[in-house]
């Protein structure tokens, strides 16, 4: 089957150099879709193959790039907006996924578009975490009374929360995976081996083994299909980077066995190899061959697929004038505001995932 | 409260026109409007000469109270101490 | 080669096949559709705009009926922009405009490289003039007369500031008129045409008016900024420039903006510095005829200016 296109360029940028405008055309649509287009852009960006972009493409790389990095800024003033609004913890605040990304300075952070930030607070303070989120402006976003019932006592969460004046969105956990999914990682043992943030105290992340099984898990928890190839890009630039010291491949499997995530990893070890050419040493492999799953053919049929594009739904807004002073506020980065989209449009073709207001 | 570390240079940009002011906040990404009155205080001009320039006619009373609230208003913001 | 030089059997055939490219602006399009009316509507609206055949296209966007029952009871147009639908079907009879409001969209939403402000925007001796302005403003009305008086059409929606330079580009597409301004416009110059109404229901009708010859073909021309005007009809109104502040237009700008939050400290250095290089005012009129006049003395007072 063969590879998109997109894939074959992050992984090898080299290629960019015999693409002609056809494949450009098809490689910024992909990309775009697969939410892996400012990442190409900052592959690129000051790299040897830079000027073989041809001039009529730059401009897409160049916006994407640009939103980007302007959602990095604002995942940091979030993340600062959190840790004060949660200063009276008294336990430890662990970013997941992206904001830790960004937070860690990690490679995964590059060219990234952020949704929303994700934490993982102990469950004994989580009631006090959400009362501390809310009397800062974040509110739970249940879209009725039974969805809000589903996430607090069926799946035992709070429904993702969010900030009234900026609609920024944070989702706070307390284990990793919901209740209801196949496997359960101790998050005791998670928060155990939390490596603190430089420079912000009271911030930490996942350290690195847990940080790679927790976006296996991710990818292919329960067997669904995976969230993307963005999920996978971000999957084979963690183990890049922290593959660079041979303990971690010592560490990963081991590791993985004693949260049970073997079969998530076999799998996110075995597409981000397809799909990106990860290097993984042979040793690793021969550690979770037990953890193959029955139908691996049936498997690969599966995630070989065609990965769907990411297609995230935005939203605007904005302040008053005030009488003396105005104010604007910046926006958790979302779409046109829905009001300026009104007056470019009929109103019956707005979105089909038109943001409730 | 702990805030973010600023550096009034490092974190605001100004663009002035005439009596008026814009800031970026680069932190935060918000944007300030100043009319010629808190734009005033915020070059920490002393308040009488303020009045005499913008607000000549407003009895001291409600001048104070306006005064207040834009002081308020720059506090929030972080563009003073 | 433009695209009036081209047969209606040889226009309609590329529009079902492998599609119909020219450039806007910056841009490039590639429209694809097997739809009458917009074949249709291209041919009398785009004619001076030139052909392209390039295999990189900035937009790919097609409009295609529906399968389906929706192909004949009360037929529908689908918008599809690189591959995908982003919008609900329209009827029909709404196609043309659906492509004109979706290649809005596009460029709204993806050309983030730009600064790009909800506003018309015209030239005159080498000074645009950027009008904002809520719907129901006659900012459209405005700018169709603007443009059938000597003005230079670079928009009648989407004013794509460069943050490198400065500069503004024209995009120079038709302009969309609603309900009275179409017999209004009509009646203002017979230079005009406008092209079928489509019944639009909740906005009522809409037409769209074949940019200047001119305006087309300086489409890559760049503009200075040099007037905000924020217009705004008013019966029985004398025409009449109110000055305003450019700090408080910066922030109507910026609020009116598709991607100031986005751009954020770029969009910020880049509308301020647009806003030191313009007059700004509030502008009451009537009469499109003493509109223009107004507008016109305008231009001569920047005329000369290098």
């Amino acid at each position: 089957m063969k590879l998109p296109l997109t894939s074959e360029v992050l992984s090898n940028p080299a290629l960019v150099s015999d693409l002609n405008l056809a494949d450009w055309d098809v490689l910024v649509r992909q990309a775009r879709r697969a939410g892996l287009l400012a990442r190409l852009a900052e592959t690129l960006k000051g790299s040897e193959w830079e000027a073989s972009v041809p001039r009529q493409v730059r401009w897409h790389l160049e916006a994407d790039h640009v939103l980007a990095e302007r959602q990095k800024i604002a995942v940091r003033w979030e993340v600062s907006q959190i840790r004060e609004a949660l200063a009276e913890l008294d336990a430890p605040v662990i970013l997941l996924k992206g904001a830790a990304y960004v937070m860690a300075g990690l490679p995964a952070a590059r060219g990234r578009l952020f949704s929303d930030v994700d934490i993982l607070v102990p469950f004994e303070k989580i009631n006090q975490a959400e009362a501390a989120l809310m009397l800062a402006g974040w509110h739970a976003q249940a879209e009725d009374a039974y969805d809000e019932r589903y996430y607090r006592q069926w799946m035992h969460e709070i429904p993702p929360m969010q900030h009234i004046r900026r609609g920024s969105v944070v989702d706070m956990h307390h284990a990793i995976l919901p209740r209801t999914a196949r496997y359960h990682p101790d998050p005791l043992k998670l928060r155990a081996a939390a490596v603190p943030v430089e420079g912000t105290p009271g911030l930490f992340v996942l350290q690195p083994v847990d940080m790679v099984l927790h976006a296996a898990c991710h990818l292919f928890h329960d067997g669904e299909l995976p969230h993307g190839l963005r999920d996978l890009s971000d999957m084979d630039l963690l183990l890049r980077h922290f593959g660079r010291d041979e303990n971690f491949w010592v560490a990963l499997p081991r590791r993985a066995a004693e949260l049970e995530l073997t079969r998530p990893l076999f799998y996110a070890l075995r597409y981000t190899r397809h799909f990106f050419g990860t290097p993984v040493p042979k040793t690793v492999d021969d550690a979770l061959q037990k953890a193959a799953p029955p139908l691996l053919m049936l498997m690969d049929k599966l995630f070989y697929r065609a990965l769907g594009p990411e297609h995230d739904s935005y939203r605007d807004s904005f302040s008053r004038l005030a009488r003396f002073t105005a104010y604007i506020r910046a926006h958790w980065l979302r779409m046109p505001p829905l009001m300026l989209v009104r007056h470019l449009l009929h109103k019956a073709l707005i979105s089909r995932k038109e943001a409730p207001t | 409260m702990a805030k973010l570390p600023s550096s009034a240079n490092q974190r605001f940009l100004i663009q002035v026109f005439n009596d008026e002011a814009l800031l970026f906040d680069r932190y935060s990404g918000d944007t300030h409007f100043l009319n010629a009155i808190a734009y005033a205080r915020l070059k920490s001009l002393p308040d009488i000469e303020i009045k005499q320039e913008h607000a000549a006619e407003m009895d001291d009373v409600e001048w104070s109270r306006l005064l207040e609230s834009v002081d308020k208003q720059l506090r929030d913001w972080g563009l003073i101490g | 080669m433009r695209l009036k030089d081209l047969s209606d059997k040889a226009l309609r055939k590329q529009l079902r096949g492998e599609g119909l490219g020219f450039s806007s602006g910056p841009f490039s399009i590639r429209v694809r559709s097997d739809v009458d009316s917009v074949a249709e509507g291209l041919k009398q609206l785009y004619g001076n705009f030139e052909l392209n055949k390039t295999d990189f296209n900035d937009f790919n966007v097609g409009l295609f009926r529906p399968y389906g029952i929706r192909h004949w009871v009360a037929p529908q147009v689908d918008f599809y922009i690189d591959g995908y639908r982003p919008f609900r079907p329209l009827p029909l009879d709404q196609a043309y405009p659906m492509l004109e409001w979706g290649l809005n969209w596009c460029i709204s939403n993806f050309a983030n490289h730009l600064f790009i402000i909800h506003a018309a925007v015209v030239e005159k001796n080498g000074f645009a003039a950027i009008l904002p302005a809520p719907p129901g403003s006659g900012k459209s009305t405005l700018c169709a007369g603007l443009v059938l008086s000597g003005w230079r059409l670079l928009s009648d929606e989407l004013t794509l500031i460069d943050p490198k330079t400065g500069l503004i580009c024209p995009l120079s597409r038709p302009v969309s008129l609603k309900n009275q301004s179409i017999p209004l416009i009509r009646e203002f110059s017979s230079e005009a045409f406008i092209n079928r109404v489509s019944h639009d229901t909740a906005k009522g009708t809409v037409a769209h008016l074949r940019p200047p010859q001119d305006s087309v073909l300086r489409q890559q021309e760049l503009a200075r900024p040099g007037w905000v005007i924020f217009p705004k009809w008013q019966k029985d109104a004398e025409a009449k420039l109110i000055p305003r502040s450019q700090a408080q237009t910066f922030i109507y700008l910026a609020q009116n903006a598709f991607n100031y939050s986005q751009l954020g400290e770029r969009a910020f250095a880049a509308g301020t510095e647009l806003i030191r290089q313009c007059d700004c005012y509030d502008f009451t009129y009537h009469a499109l005829s003493d509109a223009i006049r107004m507008f016109d003395t305008l231009a001569e007072g920047k005329k000369g200016i290098t």
